[in-house]
């Protein structure tokens, strides 16, 4: 499959001096995630956003755009990561309720990680608190690639339900400052986790006057979404009676293993679900918590029948993909449709982005696969990946030419847009 | 009269006793570089008779039918080399040929329960990689109340190891093998002095040759019982007598395994299983000419020291561009993908190896390897009955194996499978955290944070970077790095 360049003289010069700013075409056949899928479609990028959605029979002088036709090639929006862990490093260790501080302030965007999810087509990533804090600190939205962009985002607060918040406990240490005062120390039972988790809200319900309540009281006021992180049923159920005892409207929940025990409490509330990673036997830290020893795989398909809005992650397991966990759930039952949407537009809606990303549609940001053949399958990969119109990712072997794809190349640096700064 | 009768009898008794024909038809059949076609497979007396082409083709008329329409036949995959159903994977010491797999495999084991749901109908089971040279294998079926009911093939073959392992440098472990075939030379030299003073008495002569014409001539003469019980795998190793099967981690180890097995008398019959960068010898590789075994991690991610770039090498693609065959190996302790031979193959096709190899590699070359071409892994004529009818394409992640036949007896049906089941709805339990018990041969899993291989890349924040190295020298939490290192990462456990 090499690429066979179509090309104008008008547009080839157009191509040679205002590259970017010449409008350029892909073709194939166009998975949106509105609904729609289109045989023969054609997509139209300008400088960063798409400008054109539909048949290619349809599009006026086709012909004269430098095009990117490849044989056998399926589009989809580029995918979102709606909950990638933060490694240890953002765990403040002198309190764990830190609502206040910003995992974008800790996080090094000069890793490799963030082009190996570019590669696999996530384009956009949430970075969450890790689960070691009982009220982790504000989450980070992160443009994926070579260089990898911070986008703005208020950042959620996560509360954590599971054992990891606690089962450290066991090996307190001091924090600091010098306190040896049982309410400094870590909780080491779950009583003391709910008990840490009860004086936190009832604080920043009060208004007291630090940072972590303040943080807090903004969050309840809904300036930051509220997640919870929680793999059992009775801590999905804790969570929930929390919630309605603070008034909280609305929790995503993260990983939520076993909420196929709960779909009767999560339908009918605000609450969305980011399920995953997928598996069938735990391993790793999560084994050790022995949280997730009951995992069931049709639970994306029980939560699309229950009417439950979901979406899925790897989470930690950057390596498989994205794209393998929408292919463990089709595997498992899910349709197609849903699996798409579950991995771009309702991760895009969860974090307020849908606007500007999360579908194929006149007007939206840029963010496209070129995937090698149907979408998500185990013989399929992306082969070029589009962020705001650049490549963050390009299969050297099957697409050649470099002026057409990204004439400014990875290289031009992109302003980071930082709201706190 | 008696002539009538007799031939009558004759007739009778050539006759095919109702129920030993099976047929199952209305299928795709599917065997890589075999067979592609619409058709029916005809089994009798748990072997493959023919494959009948067509939509409708005649049947036995006295055949029992199994009708599968709309589904794929397909072989039952091989797997070339597991520690799956052995209750430790490893032993502490590093020479140990004289173990014996049959001592450990754990009929009972789940694991032998997962291979059926998964299609995985041959299995070698092995000892893992943390060895100098460790013991026999066997190649069973996961299907049988005992040991012998399981085994296909008994003593598949020694595993020797030429890299480093934990506690061992690559120094230490070479010198370790040289010791080893040293003491076994030693060895069969002192009874093959034996064995020629022993047929001199025997025979009433009294011929004198030099110590060394008689280790000679002794040695022409020396039989598998004469040798020392612990050295005897090895002696017979040396005889090209029994398959080596020897994991190189490098590249860098290639050409001393090569060497070894050369010296040794063993390169014929050798199978190298190659993890990490051995695809940079493959020349090399290729000029042994015989199929490898490859370790589960397909992807090989490389970092210049100098400059930060990063290259990354497909590694089936490497050996299915130099013509040499290889057979995939899975990696249960791994995340959900890894863990399917059917994946590992789909992951080739995707990065553009041919669908014919791909399958060929789950399916006719681990056969090869263990000696069984022919007998399994196929679906041509007088192959083993050993069959899966799969929902779909073997490549296609929406493909479910619904029945797996053993010797042409169905051993395994999806809908049956209670603890599947549970695994799609759901169980009722959801009590307090329970503590988390290793699964068996599974090595004691270092406190850590991720749920990761060690090759998955974490979210760095700026300190963690530092601490990373401050950690290592803590001792607290070690991130071993390397593959093969421990266990959870050889072939497949």
């Amino acid at each position: 499959m090499i690429a066979r360049l179509a090309l104008s003289t008008l547009a080839l010069l157009g191509a040679l001096t205002a590259a970017q700013a010449a409008p350029r075409l892909i073709l194939g056949k166009l998975h949106t995630a509105t609904g729609q899928t289109i045989e023969r479609g054609a997509l139209v990028i300008d400088g960063e956003r798409i400008t054109y959605v539909g048949p290619l029979a349809e599009l006026e002088q086709a012909g004269e755009y430098p095009t990117l036709d490849l044989a056998d090639v399926e589009l989809t929006p580029g995918l979102i990561d709606a909950a990638v862990p933060a490694g240890d490093g953002s765990v403040e260790a002198s309190s764990e309720v830190v609502p206040q501080l910003k995992i974008a302030d800790a996080l090094s965007l000069s890793g490799t990680v963030w082009k190996h999810l570019a590669q696999a087509g996530v384009t956009t990533v949430y970075v969450t608190s890790s689960p070691a804090s009982v009220i982790g600190s504000q989450g980070a939205l992160i443009g994926t690639g070579k260089r990898p962009v911070l986008l703005e985002h208020p950042g959620d607060v996560k509360l954590t339900l599971s054992n990891e918040a606690w089962r450290r406990g066991t090996r307190n240490s001091r924090p600091f400052g010098d306190s040896a005062r049982m309410t400094a120390r870590r909780p080491n039972t779950r009583m003391g986790l709910i008990w840490v988790l009860r004086e936190a809200l009832l604080n920043a319900q009060r208004g007291v006057d630090d940072p972590a309540s303040q943080a807090l009281g903004e969050a309840l006021a809904g300036k930051h979404g509220l997640r919870v992180h929680a793999r059992q049923r009775h801590d999905i159920e804790t969570a929930l009676r929390l919630a309605d005892e603070f008034g909280i409207q609305r929790l995503v929940f993260e990983e939520a293993t076993e909420a196929y025990h709960t779909l009767d409490l999560l339908r009918g509330r605000d609450v969305a679900v980011i399920y995953g990673p997928m598996f069938i036997e735990p391993l790793g830290s999560r084994a050790r918590t022995g949280e997730a020893e009951h995992p069931c795989l049709r639970t994306p398909l029980m939560l699309k029948q229950a009417e439950i809005p979901f979406c899925l992650t790897a989470a930690d397991r950057i390596n498989e993909g994205l794209a393998a966990q929408a292919m463990w759930a089709m595997r498992y039952g899910l349709p197609f449709a849903d699996a798409l949407a579950a991995v771009t537009a309702t991760p895009a809606k969860l974090l307020g982005i849908a606007e500007q990303t999360g579908t194929l549609e006149r007007g939206k940001r840029a963010d496209v696969i070129v995937w090698s053949g149907k979408p998500f399958a185990a013989t399929s990969k992306p082969l070029l990946v589009l962020r705001a119109g650049r490549a963050v990712y390009r299969d050297a072997e099957q697409i050649e030419d470099d002026d057409w794809v990204d004439p400014a190349g990875d290289a031009a640096p992109e302003s980071p847009r930082r709201k706190n700064f | 009269m008696t002539r009538t009768w007799l031939l009558a009898i004759a007739a009778l008794s050539a006759a095919p006793l109702f129920g030993d024909t099976v047929v199952l038809s209305g299928a795709r059949i599917l065997d890589p570089g075999v067979y592609d076609t619409e058709g029916a497979l005809v089994i009798e007396d748990g072997k493959i008779k023919a494959v009948l082409e067509g939509k409708e083709p005649k049947l036995p008329y006295d055949a029992k039918v199994i009708d599968v329409s709309g589904m794929t036949i397909f072989p039952g995959m091989v797997l070339g080399r597991t520690s799956s159903g052995l209750d430790r994977a490893n032993e502490s010491q590093p020479t140990t040929p004289y173990l014996d797999a049959y001592d450990a495999i754990d009929p009972s084991s789940i694991r032998f329960e997962s291979f059926l749901r998964e299609g995985v109908t041959t299995v070698n089971v092995m000892q893992g990689n943390a060895t100098a040279i460790g013991g026999l294998g066997r190649v069973v079926r996961p299907l049988g109340l005992t040991v012998e009911e399981m085994t296909v093939r008994p003593g598949s073959g020694l595993i020797l190891s030429v890299s480093d392992r934990p506690s061992w440098d690559r120094v230490r472990q070479r010198a370790q093998l040289r010791e080893s075939f040293a003491q076994l030379h030693d060895h069969l030299e002192q009874v093959s002095e034996k064995r020629y003073a022993e047929e001199q008495e025997k025979a009433g002569e009294k011929v004198e040759v030099p110590p060394a014409k008689a280790r000679e001539l002794g040695r022409k003469l020396l039989r598998p019982e004469d040798v020392d019980s612990q050295q005897r795998n090895l002696y017979l190793l040396v005889e090209g007598r029994l398959d080596a099967y020897v994991y190189c981690e490098r590249a860098q180890d290639v050409p001393f395994a090569i060497e070894l097995a050369k010296e040794q008398g063993f390169l014929a019959r050798t199978t190298l299983v190659l993890g990490a960068d051995c695809h940079k010898a493959v020349d090399l590789i290729k000029t042994v000419g015989r199929p490898v075994l490859l370790m589960p991690t397909l992807v090989h991610r490389e970092t210049d020291p100098l400059s930060g770039d990063e290259r990354e090498t497909f590694v089936p693609r490497v050996y299915a561009d130099a013509d040499v065959p290889f057979g995939l190996m899975v990696n249960r302790e791994s995340s959900f993908g890894e863990r399917y031979l059917w994946y590992q193959a789909a992951l080739c096709v995707r990065e553009g190896v041919d669908r014919e190899t791909a399958l060929q590699a789950i399916t006719h070359v681990p056969a090869r390897i263990l000696d069984l071409e022919g007998q399994v892994g196929t679906l041509k004529a007088g192959a083993t009955a050993n069959v899966l009818v799969l929902s779909g394409d073997p490549l296609d992640a929406g493909s479910h194996v619904e029945q797996v036949l053993i010797g042409g007896e169905v051993v395994y049906e999806r809908s049956n499978d209670v603890r599947l089941e549970r695994l799609l709805e759901g169980s009722e339990g959801s009590g307090p955290a329970s503590e988390h018990k290793p699964h068996e041969g599974e090595e004691e899993l270092k406190p850590d944070d991720a749920d990761t291989d060690p090759g998955e890349p974490k979210l760095q924040t700026p300190g963690e970077q530092e601490r990373g190295a401050g950690e290592q020298k803590q001792g607290e939490q070690p991130q071993p790095e390397k593959p093969g290192e421990h266990d959870e990462h050889e072939g497949g456990k």
